[in-house]
C-alpha cells in the first residue's frame, strides 16, 4: 500500500472485495440508469428548442414533491402516474406563458428567463412544503433488501433500475416507432430543418417542453425514495444532466444513455477509491471525452454552435 | 486649447458625476434602510458585474461559471491572509493571481468552443471549482469555509497606515479600487483591443479573415475578465471576513449573468453598475420584509427579461428613441 | 507568373469529394472567374484557399510559400483576403469602425489595451483611404446595418481590401443586388485588377463575360474547362453542363 501526503485526495485507499466490488458496480448502474432518464428531457429540449432549460432541475423536484403528497392519500403507482402529469402541464403552461415570447431573441435570454423560473419555483417550493427534507421510505412491496445469494442488494434499487430502464424504453420506442417521435428525434438534431418540412414548429417546440418537464417529474417520483426530498434537489439532477448532454451529444438518446450510465459507474467507482472525488469525477470524465470526441459521443454538427 | 478641450470631454463623461455620487451613498442609504456596509458591498458586485461584462457584452461569450474565479478571488485572499502573510496588497494581489491563473487556464480549453458548448462548459467548470472548494477541507475549509479573517491596515508608501476596520474608511477604499477599475475598463473597451473584441463578437468569421486570431483575443477577454472578478471576490472578503465554497456555486453564477443583463448591460457600459445596485437594495429590502425574497427577486428578474430583455438603461433608451 | 497555385486539390466530406483533384494557377494581376453550377465546388474552393477547410489531399501554394494548413487569420496576413456571398460585415459599427478595424489588423495595432482607438492617426488615415476608394466616404457614420444592400456589397468587398492584399478572392459579390445597381459594383470590380490579382466567383454571366481576363468552369468539383471568354463561350460541354446564366439566392 503506497501511502499517500497528507492533501492527496486518495489518501483513505483500501482495497475493496469482490462483493462490495459488484454491489457498488451494480449501484453505477442503477444510478446511471436514473441519471439517463434525467437527462433524457433535458437533452430533447436543448436539440428542439435549443435552450438550456435551468428550470429542469425544479421540474424534477416537483414530480418528487407531488409524488410525495399523493403517496399519502393514493399510494406509488398513482403517484408515479399522476405526478408527471402535473409536472408536464405546468411544463406546458410554463412554456406556452413564458418561454415562446423568447423564441425570436438571442438565446441567452431564454436561458434567463428558465433561471429565473428556477429561483422562483424553488422558493416557491420551501414556500408550500417547508424548507426541511422529507425522507420518503420505499413502497412496501420493494423495501428491504433481496437475497441474491451471495450478497443482498436493496430492492428498491433494483425496482429503480427497472423503471428507469423502462421509461427509457418507452422513450425509444416513441422516438423510433412513432411519426411524432420521428419528428421529434429529427428535430432534436435540426430543429430548423423540421419546421422547412412543413411541421407545426411551435407546437412541436410546446409539446416537447412538456414531455420533457413530465421525464423530469417521472425521474424525480422514482429518485425520491432513493435521495430524500429536499427544496435544493434539483440541483443534484441538473448538473449530471448538463454533464451527460455535454458528454453523449446534444438531441442524442443513445448518448444520454451511454453518457448515463458512464457518469453513474464513474462516481460509483469514485465512491470506492477515491470519495473526496466522487463529485469530481463527471466533471473531468467530460473533460476527457471532449478532448476526443468535441460534440460528445454521438453528437452531430448542429446549428446551436453558431 | 488642447488641454481645456480635453477637460470638457473628460467632464462629459460620467465619471466624475458618478464619483461625486458614490461619495454620498453612504449617506443616502439609511434612507432606503441600507447601510454603508451595503454600499460597499454594492461597489464590489459592480466591480464584478463589469468584468463579467466584458466577457458577455464585449466580446460575446456568456459564461455561467464566472462565480468561480470571485470565489477563487476570495479564497486567495484568504489563504494569503491565513498562511502567508495579514497584507492587504498581498492579498489582492494573490487573489487576481489566482483567479487570472485558472481563468488563463480553463480560458486555454474552452476558448475554441463555440456557441452552446462554451457556455455549458462554463457552467461545467464553474461547478468543478465549486467541489474542489467544497471538498479540499485542508486548504478550504471545506463545507465550513474560511472564517474570521480581519482586514489589513491600509499602506500607502509615505502616509502612516490606514485602517479599514470602520465602514466609512473601508467604502472609501472600495470606492478608490471601483473607480480605478471602472476607468480601466472603460479604457479597455475604447482600445484597438476593445475594438477588436467588439469584431468577434458582432462577426467571428469575417474578424478571422481580417487576419486577427480570434481564439486567442477571446482567451485574453477571458482571462482579464477573470482577473477583475478575482478582485472582486477578494474586496468581497475583505468586506465580510469569511468565505464559502456557495461563493463558487452556479446560481452564483446565474446572479452575475441576471444583474448585467437587468441593468442594461448588453446595450451600456455602465449597466452593470446599475443592475449591481439594484440587486443588492432588492435584495436587502425584499429579505427584510420576507424570508422568502428569493420568490420574488426571482418573479422581478422574469418580468424584466421578459417585458425589457435590453435591461433598465434599455428603457430610457427605448423612451429616448420614442421621442 | 502564378501566384497562387492549387496541386491535386481534393476535399471530401465523407464519400463526397466536394473539390476533386484541382490543379489552378492563379495569375498575377489578371482577374479570373471561377463559374458553374451550384454545388460544383466554388465556395468550397474559397474555403480551402484561404484556409477554413482542411483539404484531405493536395497542396496549396501562395508566392512559392507552401500555405496548406495554415490557419485563416496567418493566410489572411500573408496577402489573401476574401469576401463572402452572404454578407460578413460589422453590423452595429459605422461605416468608418469597420474599415478602422480591418486596417487595425493590417497595421498590427489589434494587442494595443489603454491607447483610443482615435488617437491612432495612421490608422485613421488609411481607412480614410480605403473609403475613398470604395467611395464610401459620405456614407463613413452611418451603421452598417442602415445602408442599402448595394453599400453593403461594396462595404463587404471594402473589408477585404482594407488588408492590401495581394490577392482577392470574391466570392458573389453581387449576389442579391439590384439589376441597376450590378453596373456599378461590376465597374469596381473591373478597376480593382489595376492593383490585386482578383478571382471571381459569379453567377451572373454579362459581368463573366464582361470583365474576366480568364474563366475556369468547374462541375462537381473539378475542372471541366479553363480558357478565356471567347473560348469558354464557345466550349461545347461547357454549354451542356452550365445552361446559361442562374441568379442566386441572397
Amino acid at each position: 500500500m503506497r501511502v499517500f501526503p497528507a492533501c492527496c485526495p486518495c489518501r483513505r485507499f483500501e482495497m475493496p472485495d469482490a462483493v462490495e466490488f459488484l454491489s457498488q458496480g451494480i449501484n453505477g448502474v442503477v444510478l446511471g440508469l436514473l441519471f439517463s432518464t434525467i437527462a433524457i428531457g433535458f437533452t430533447l429540449m436543448l436539440g428542439v428548442i435549443g435552450i438550456i432549460n435551468f428550470a429542469h432541475g425544479i421540474l424534477f423536484a416537483l414530480g418528487a414533491y407531488f409524488a410525495l403528497t399523493i403517496r399519502n392519500t393514493l399510494g406509488f403507482w398513482a403517484a408515479l402516474i399522476v405526478s408527471p402529469l402535473i409536472v408536464g402541464l405546468i411544463g406546458i403552461i410554463i412554456e406556452r406563458l413564458a418561454i415562446r415570447r423568447m423564441y425570436g431573441k438571442d438565446a441567452l435570454f431564454c436561458l434567463l428567463l428558465t433561471f429565473g423560473i428556477a429561483m422562483s419555483m424553488e422558493e416557491l417550493i420551501r414556500m408550500i412544503w417547508g424548507k426541511l427534507g422529507h425522507s420518503i421510505s420505499a413502497p412496501a412491496f420493494v423495501s428491504g433488501s433481496i437475497d441474491l445469494g451471495f450478497m443482498l442488494y436493496s430492492k428498491y434499487r433494483l425496482l429503480l433500475a427497472g423503471l428507469s430502464a423502462l421509461i427509457l424504453f418507452l422513450v425509444w420506442l416513441f422516438l423510433e416507432k412513432t411519426t411524432y417521435g420521428a419528428i421529434v428525434k429529427a428535430g432534436a438534431q435540426d430543429a430548423e430543418m423540421v419546421g422547412v418540412l412543413g411541421n407545426n414548429i411551435s407546437r412541436l417546440r410546446t409539446f416537447v417542453f412538456g414531455f420533457g418537464s413530465a421525464l423530469a417529474g417521472i425521474a424525480g417520483v422514482i429518485a425520491a425514495p432513493l435521495w430524500s426530498v429536499r427544496p435544493g434537489m434539483g440541483n443534484d439532477a441538473i448538473m449530471p444532466a448538463f454533464v451527460i448532454v455535454v458528454l453523449g451529444g446534444i438531441g442524442s438518446f443513445w448518448g444520454t444513455v451511454i453518457g448515463g450510465l458512464a457518469v453513474g459507474l464513474s462516481i460509483s467507482l469514485a465512491v470506492m477509491f477515491l470519495p473526496r472525488m466522487s463529485d469530481l469525477v463527471m466533471y473531468i470524465l467530460a473533460a476527457l471525452v471532449l478532448l476526443f470526441w468535441p460534440r460528445g459521443i454521438m453528437g452531430e454538427k448542429s446549428i446551436l454552435e453558431e | 486649447m488642447g488641454g481645456k478641450n480635453s477637460i470638457q470631454q473628460f467632464l462629459r463623461l460620467p465619471f466624475i458625476w458618478m464619483f461625486l455620487f458614490f461619495l454620498i451613498l453612504p449617506y443616502l442609504m439609511p434612507l432606503i434602510k441600507g447601510y454603508t456596509a451595503l454600499a460597499s458591498e454594492i461597489l464590489i458586485y459592480a466591480m464584478f458585474a463589469l468584468g463579467f461584462n466584458l466577457l458577455l457584452s464585449y466580446t460575446g461569450l456568456p459564461s455561467f461559471g464566472h462565480a468561480a474565479f470571485f470565489g477563487i478571488g476570495a479564497y486567495g485572499m484568504a489563504i494569503t491572509q491565513l498562511k502567508w502573510a495579514k497584507d492587504l496588497w498581498l492579498g489582492l494581489f494573490m487573489g487576481m493571481i489566482a483567479a487570472g491563473l485558472f481563468a488563463a487556464i480553463v480560458g486555454a480549453i474552452l476558448c475554441r468552443k463555440r456557441g452552446i458548448y462554451f457556455s455549458l462548459l462554463t457552467l461545467a467548470f464553474g461547478q468543478m471549482f465549486f467541489f474542489i472548494a467544497f471538498r479540499w477541507d485542508e486548504v478550504t475549509g471545506g463545507e465550513t469555509g474560511l472564517t474570521g479573517l480581519g482586514r489589513p491596515p491600509l499602506k500607502l508608501p509615505g502616509l502612516p497606515a490606514i485602517d479599514l476596520t470602520g465602514p466609512m474608511a473601508f467604502y472609501l477604499f472600495t470606492l478608490a479600487v471601483f473607480m480605478v477599475v471602472m476607468v480601466l475598463v472603460w479604457r479597455l473597451v475604447r482600445s484597438p483591443f476593445g475594438s477588436v473584441l467588439q469584431s468577434i463578437k458582432q462577426n467571428e468569421i469575417r474578424a478571422k479573415y481580417l487576419g486577427y486570431n480570434t481564439v486567442f483575443y477571446k482567451w485574453i477577454s477571458f482571462t482579464i475578465s477573470g482577473i477583475i472578478s478575482g478582485l472582486a471576490g477578494a474586496m468581497f472578503l475583505l468586506q465580510h471576513g469569511a468565505v464559502f465554497p456557495t461563493y463558487l456555486h452556479w446560481t452564483e453564477s446565474g446572479n452575475v449573468v441576471m444583474v448585467t443583463i437587468m441593468g442594461g448591460g448588453v446595450i451600456n457600459f455602465f449597466g452593470p453598475i446599475l443592475g449591481a445596485g439594484i440587486f443588492v437594495i432588492l435584495q436587502n429590502a425584499i429579505g427584510a420584509l420576507t424570508e422568502h425574497w428569493l420568490f420574488i427577486l426571482g418573479l422581478i428578474f422574469i418580468s424584466i427579461i421578459m417585458i425589457i430583455p435590453e435591461g433598465i438603461l434599455g428603457l430610457f433608451k427605448r423612451a429616448k428613441t420614442a421621442q | 507568373m502564378p501566384i497562387l497555385t492549387t496541386q491535386d486539390l481534393t476535399i471530401a466530406f465523407g464519400g463526397l469529394r466536394a473539390v476533386d483533384q484541382v490543379n489552378l494557377e492563379i495569375e498575377k494581376g489578371r482577374l479570373t472567374s471561377v463559374i458553374g453550377p451550384n454545388g460544383a465546388g466554388k465556395t468550397t474552393l474559397f474555403n480551402l484557399l484561404t484556409g477554413f477547410y482542411r483539404p484531405t489531399h493536395g497542396k496549396i501554394f501562395f508566392d512559392n510559400k507552401e500555405i496548406t494548413f495554415l490557419p485563416v487569420h496567418k493566410i489572411v496576413k500573408l496577402g489573401i483576403s476574401r469576401s463572402f456571398q452572404i454578407l460578413k460585415i460589422f453590423n452595429e459599427m459605422t461605416v468608418f469602425e469597420n474599415i478602422r478595424v480591418a486596417v487595425q489588423a493590417q497595421m498590427n495595432h489589434g494587442m494595443e489595451f489603454f491607447a483610443s482607438c482615435d488617437r491612432l492617426i495612421d490608422v485613421r488615415k488609411r481607412a480614410e483611404e480605403i473609403l475613398e476608394e470604395i467611395h464610401l466616404t459620405v456614407k463613413a457614420s452611418i451603421k452598417a446595418k442602415n445602408l442599402s444592400y448595394g453599400d453593403k456589397r461594396i462595404l463587404e468587398i471594402g473589408l477585404s481590401l482594407a488588408g492590401n492584399p495581394q490577392v482577392l478572392l470574391l466570392d458573389e459579390p453581387t449576389c442579391g443586388v439590384g439589376a441597376h445597381e450590378r453596373g456599378r459594383i461590376a465597374r469596381f470590380i473591373h478597376d480593382l485588377t489595376k492593383k490585386w490579382t482578383v478571382l471571381l466567383v459569379e453567377h451572373d454571366m454579362d459581368i463573366v463575360m464582361g470583365i474576366s481576363d480568364r474563366i475556369v468552369v468547374m462541375q462537381q468539383g473539378r475542372i471541366i474547362a479553363d480558357g478565356t471568354p471567347e473560348e469558354i463561350k464557345n466550349n461545347e460541354t461547357v454549354k451542356e453542363v452550365y445552361l446559361g446564366g442562374k441568379y442566386c439566392l441572397a
